[in-house]
This record gives C-alpha cells, structure tokens and sequence, in this order.
C-alpha cells in the first residue's frame, strides 16, 4: 500500500491538478474566482429557473384580475405585526375596501388588525404547466385574501404573476435570437474567414451595409411589416427571427478575424504538416480554439437582443398584450399617470438591468477565464 | 553523392495591395529572390542573417508551407526525386512525413486544447500510420529520445516550461521519422541554460536518427556549435556560402565580415570594433539596383552600383556574391576570443 500525499486524500474532491487539467476546466477555476460573475451566474441562475417554471412560480396566472384590488400597490412582506409580536410565518397585512370620501371611489385600505400569513406549496388557481401538465400548485400563496408583491395594474392583474411570465418570453427571445445568430453567424463568418477572396469580400460588404443601417428604424420597419392580424405567438416568433437576422452581424465578424487570425498560428501550420484535412483543422485546432471567445460573444450579445426586444415591446411594435414580455409590462408603464400613481409598474424594468448585468458579469469573467495564458 | 535537397532560383514574392476592396496589386515584397543552395544529406546547414533578411520564408518555401512565386525544389529521397513544387495537396501531405519544422515559439506551436500525447501522436493518426498501442509505442519512443517524461503525456503544454514545450515540439516534427527538419530559430524563445540542452539534444538526435538540418538562427555563436556549413542571407538573397570555420575566420564578402566583427568576446578586457553599417536595411520591395548591399559596404565603388554579383566558388566549396571577393582582405572572428572560437575547434576536432 503506497502512501499517498495529505493533498491526494483529501475527500472533498477540491483538489487541483492543474497539470493533467482539460482547458475548460482550468476555465471554469478561473472563472470561479471572478466573483462578480459568479453573482451574476447566480442571477442567470434564478432568471432560467422562473423562466422554465413561471406558473409555478407565480401565485396567480397571468390574466386574472383582484378586482377588489385595482391598482394596488405592492404589499410588503411582515415578520412582526402591528404588537410587536413576532411570527414565524411572513404574512401580509389584510386590504379592506374603504370608499374615498372626496373622489368617492373604492380604495383597498391596510387593515393591520388582520393579517394574510403566506403559505409555501398551496393550491391556488389551476394552470398547464408549459400547456401540458395539469397542475394547481404554487410556490407560495395565501390562502384567505390576496397577495400582490409587485402591487396590481389598473386591471388589477398581479404584476408579480406577470413579471414572472414575462421572464420566461423575454429570456427564450434572448436564448432564441442568440443561438439564430451563432448559427448564422459561425457559418457565414466561417465560410467567410476560411476560404476569403470574392466570398469575404461580398460577405463583409454585406455586412457592413447591415451594420450601417440606423437599427431602431430598422426594427420598426420591419416589425411595422407584420400582420396585425397575426397571434402573439406568430408575433413572438417573428420578432425573434427578425432580431437574430440583424444580430448575427457582429458575430460573423469575430468568427472571421479569428480564423484568419488562427490560420497562421504556429500550431495550425504544425497541424497541417502533420498531415491534418481540412475538415480536421477546423473541427480540431481552429474551432476548439476561439470557441470560447464565441461564448463570450454570445453572452455579450444576449442582453442586446433582450435590449432589442424590451425596445420594441415599449414601443409597441414588438410583442403585444396578451403575451407577456418585460417590455410589453414597461409599455404598460410608459404613461405619466402609471408614472406618478403606480410607479412599480416600473419593477420589470429592473428585471431587465438585472438581466443584462448579469449576462455582462459573466461575459467580463469568461473573456477573463478563458485567455489561456492569462496570469 | 546527391544532395538531400536541391533549391534553385526559389523566389518568394508577396503582394502588396493598395486599397482594401478593389485592391491593386502595386509592387511585390521580395522576401526570397533568387536562392540556389544545395542541402547535403546528414548535414546541418546554418541560414543566418539579420531580421527581415527572409530566412524564415526561405525555410518556410522549402516546405510549401509558404507557397514559392517561382524556382525548384527537388528532394531527392532513395532512389526517387520528388518536385517538390509541382505536388498537389495530397502529395504534400506525403510528402512532409519526410520533412518536418520546428518553431521558434514554443508556446505558440503547441495547441493548448490537446494533450502531449494527441500533439505528437496526431500525424501518425491522421496519416494512418500507426494506431492504438503501435501509436502508443512510437510516441512513447520518441518522447524519450527528447528527454522528456512519458509518464506526462496526458498532460496539456500549459505545464510544461519553455524547454520542454520545445522538447515536445521536437518530437511532433520527428514522430513519423522524417529526414529533413526544418529548425526555424529553435533556440532563440529559450534561456541561455536551456538553449544549450536543446542544441545538443539536436544533435543527438541527428546522430540517431540520420537527419538533415537547416538550422535558422541569428545567434552565431550557436550556428558555430551545431552547423557544418552556414549560409549567410542578405536581403533575400545568399551572399555567402562556406564551411563553417572558412566562413567564421575567412570571410569573404564584406557583409559577413562584419557580422563576425559584431559576435560578442568573452573577455572583458578584450578590444571590441565591431563594424558598424551605416543606414538602415534597404525595404526589400524596393532593392538597391546593382549588388543590394552596396548602399551600406564601405567598399563599394560604381560597379557595384550598376552590375549584380552572382554567387560564385572562390574556392572549393566557399561561395560568395561580390564582384571584389578575391582582392578584398578582410578580417574573420578574432582569434584570440574564446566561446565561438572554441565551439568551431571543437567541431574541427569532432570532424577529424
């Protein structure tokens, strides 16, 4: 029986080789350093989670109306009651309707004598889990009363609910419009950067002119082009398709410069010595190579594309009511009275921040990790 | 008996194109213009000269890594002569399990994303040489012939130091047991410890393995350590051709001669007068008319503004270009310096 060194023993499996280490994993210990995008992967995280369980997670869907409750602002979440007295159980304090005596309208009013104490995985209303599974239970809900978060709009919808379903269609057109561009872009830059002459030329040309093209105008042309009388699901599909054909742009352009940059590396002339086809060059040395730059790109590319989209919505020429998206929530919130009387109809917008910062955080930390010969 | 390789009138020319889209081609970067040299089998022939003299493209165009613009290339292996010029791809890539490079960068030449074992293995893969435990075998072999440890093949080059990145190197050129090895500046990314460890690994392994170099260096204390025969390389074109201690003690072209009045002594005290060239490198796609160094020889006169020397024997086997070779008197290395001087003794006693 050898001994082995304290270092190999140790269980808890931390230990590094960095010696017999695989670049991509040498990357994610880099990366793992980088605390911001860690942060920020926490985000992104939490964001794809509410995105593949948003009827879960919301506690109403996204349609119903609190029609005792139009209007109403964000219920804050308690620990201690109006005594003093603690309770284990968060809880929100009870709306009574009061009528105004000047306006002589219906007010929902704070009654702090009764509280509504949250509960986790109650039955709420029922919904189809992603049109499939027929489902009634919530994340959390109350079970006498109501609870609003993020407070309701002028229809009494629950933003919360809302919010969390706008993550899901913001997200997808983002992933959606990424991966269309990536496609688009490795092979038209690919075919542009590998084999160069008449091709690179159109291509960058081609480019170029896109590129030079002022992007909202052009959104709006062609959003303006699509049907009224189209589903928001068609809807949602084209201006997808629609921001990916723009976006592949800058990333044809980064896949080109590094093939040409990487065709005359020394270990790619090495390789082609060898005796390597060219199928083999690209799949094995060139690819491989700056497919970590490309991620880089996409995740920088992403909160472009959820910019866009966000853009649109707000203008209202991209996604529309009732789809739900963070734009098509802030569209809602675009008029001076939402401004001044429901100002947290303006909460998706931070949504959006957090989104494109954290997608940011990470870009910075995988450009980071993912220079080989960084120090 | 042959020569391993034969080059004649290998001209490289780059184009420079003026405007970015409908460029024109406005001039051409004559990076190699006009080489004829012989490359002995067994022997290892020094290419030296100053930055941007076009060595490496030399190197380069002998194995079509970079594509020649006109000449002849002819690698005579037993019994079979191969044009080297006229090989279409597939032919190329047979053609280089005979000749193989070695870079200068070792930490450009390795792929990062593949282990020791992948890199040097990867020619016998791809061209179904050997597989499987065969492969394993041959690698294994050859790794130790370079002195490195088998047992770190399954690492990546990113633990590896410099020298041994070049050990590596070294290996992935001679895996499939080529004849030929280009060595471009094998040893200048390295530290002076390690620059020697790596010379005589070289030669060991030509000792070994019956392999011909054509060693690219700008150290010419090195170049007088490992080579036989050194040509010197001035603005695309060979000025001078010789054995090695010929062309270190007797130089005959006026640009060696001060090339060897620059290599450094090692005595402190020693009186140092290194011939100083006025100007700057002539831009090769422009060369001066008549003999190119005529602009920066102090002992250039009209002739040598007008007529082109050609490269000619002023004795058995010392080749020079310069219309005045066989009057001028001029001065080699010192002989009282030590270092280079005792490297060339020693391969005269190794000779004998």
């Amino acid at each position: 029986m050898t001994v082995a060194t304290p270092a190999l023993t140790r269980a808890s499996g931390d230990f590094q080789r960095p010696d017999v280490a695989t670049q991509w994993q040498l990357m994610w210990w880099r990366f793992k350093r980088h605390h911001m995008a860690m942060i920020g992967l926490g985000a992104l995280g939490l964001f794809l989670f509410i995105s593949v369980f948003a009827e879960f997670v919301a506690p109403y869907g996204p349609l119903q109306r609190s029609k005792s409750y139009l209007g109403g602002e964000p219920m804050p979440i308690h620990f201690f009651d109006a005594q003093g007295d603690f309770h284990l159980r968060p809880f929100v304090y009870a709306r009574v309707s009061k009528r105004d005596p000047v306006t002589l309208r219906l007010l929902p009013v704070v009654d702090q004598q009764r509280v509504w104490p949250i509960e986790l995985f109650v039955r709420g209303d029922s919904y189809k889990f992603w049109g499939l599974i027929e489902s009634d239970l919530h994340l959390f809900g109350v079970k006498e009363g109501f609870v609003h978060f993020f407070g309701t709009d002028h229809l009494g919808r629950d933003q919360f609910s809302r919010t969390m379903y706008a993550t899901r269609i913001s997200m997808s057109v983002g992933i959606v419009g990424v991966a269309v561009s990536f496609v688009l872009g490795t092979i038209i830059g690919g075919i542009s950067g590998y084999f160069g002459g008449m091709a690179d030329m159109l291509i960058m040309r081609l480019i170029e002119f896109i590129r030079s093209i002022p992007t909202l105008p052009l959104w709006l042309a062609l959003s303006a082009a699509l049907p009224r009388d189209w589903t928001s699901l068609q809807v949602y599909v084209a201006i997808t398709v629609l921001l990916a054909l723009i976006g592949w742009t800058h990333l044809a352009r980064t896949v080109r410069s590094k093939l040409l940059a990487l065709r005359e590396e020394e270990f790619v002339i090495a390789a082609r010595l060898s005796g390597c086809s060219d199928a083999r060059l690209v799949g094995r040395h060139l690819l491989p190579s700056f497919l970590s730059f490309l991620i880089v790109d996409l995740t920088i590319a992403f909160p472009e594309v959820l910019l866009a989209e966000t853009s649109l919505s707000f203008l209202g020429l991209g996604l529309r009511e009732p789809a739900e998206s963070w734009g098509v929530l802030l569209y809602a919130a675009q008029n001076i009275r939402s401004i001044a009387h429901m100002p947290w109809l303006l909460i998706p917008g931070a949504f959006v921040i957090v989104a494109a910062l954290a997608f940011n955080f990470i870009g910075d930390g995988m450009r980071d990790a993912a220079d080989p010969y960084a120090k | 008996m042959t020569p391993l390789i034969e080059i004649q009138d290998l001209r490289v020319y780059f184009p420079i194109k003026t405007g970015a889209t409908f460029g024109r081609v406005t001039g051409y970067v004559r990076a190699v213009d006009g080489v004829s040299i012989d490359i002995r089998r067994g022997e290892t022939l020094g290419l030296v000269g100053e930055s941007g003299s076009g060595k490496t493209t030399l190197g380069r165009a002998v194995l079509r890594v970079v594509e020649p613009t006109d000449g002849r290339i002819t690698l005579h292996l037993d019994g079979q002569d191969v044009d080297i010029r006229a090989l279409d791809r597939r032919g190329l890539r047979r053609i280089w399990r005979h000749m193989q490079l070695i870079f200068q960068d070792p930490y450009a030449s390795l792929n990062p994303r593949m282990t020791v074992r992948d890199i040097i293995g990867e020619s016998l893969l791809v061209n179904g040489i050997a597989k499987g435990g065969d492969l394993e075998a041959r690698v294994v072999d050859i790794v130790r012939r370079c002195g490195l440890d088998a047992e770190h093949l399954g690492r990546y080059p990113h633990a590896f130091s410099g020298g041994q990145r070049q050990r590596i190197s070294i290996a992935r050129a001679l895996v499939m047991r080529p004849e030929f090895i280009v060595c471009d500046e094998p040893i200048s990314a390295l530290d002076m410890s390690i620059q020697a460890q790596v010379l005589n690994l070289l030669k060991t392994l030509q000792a070994e393995l019956a392999l011909t170099y054509l060693f690219i260096a700008h150290d010419l204390a090195a170049v007088a350590y490992a080579c036989d025969r050194v040509a010197v390389m001035y603005l695309g074109q060979i000025v001078e051709l010789a054995n090695t201690q010929d062309l270190y003690y007797t130089p005959k072209h006026p640009y060696t001669e001060a090339l060897m009045s620059a290599i450094p002594v090692a005595d402190p005290d020693a009186a140092v007068h290194p011939i100083l060239l006025p100007g700057e490198r002539p831009d090769p796609s422009n060369p001066p008319s008549g003999c190119r160094f005529h602009t920066r020889c102090r002992y250039a006169d009209a002739k040598c503004r007008t007529d082109a020397p050609v490269l000619a024997a002023i004795a058995d086997g010392h080749l020079v270009a310069c219309h005045y070779a066989s009057t001028l008197t001029l001065s080699g290395m010192r002989e009282e310096a030590d270092g280079t001087d005792a490297a060339i003794a020693n391969r005269r006693k190794e000779n004998a």
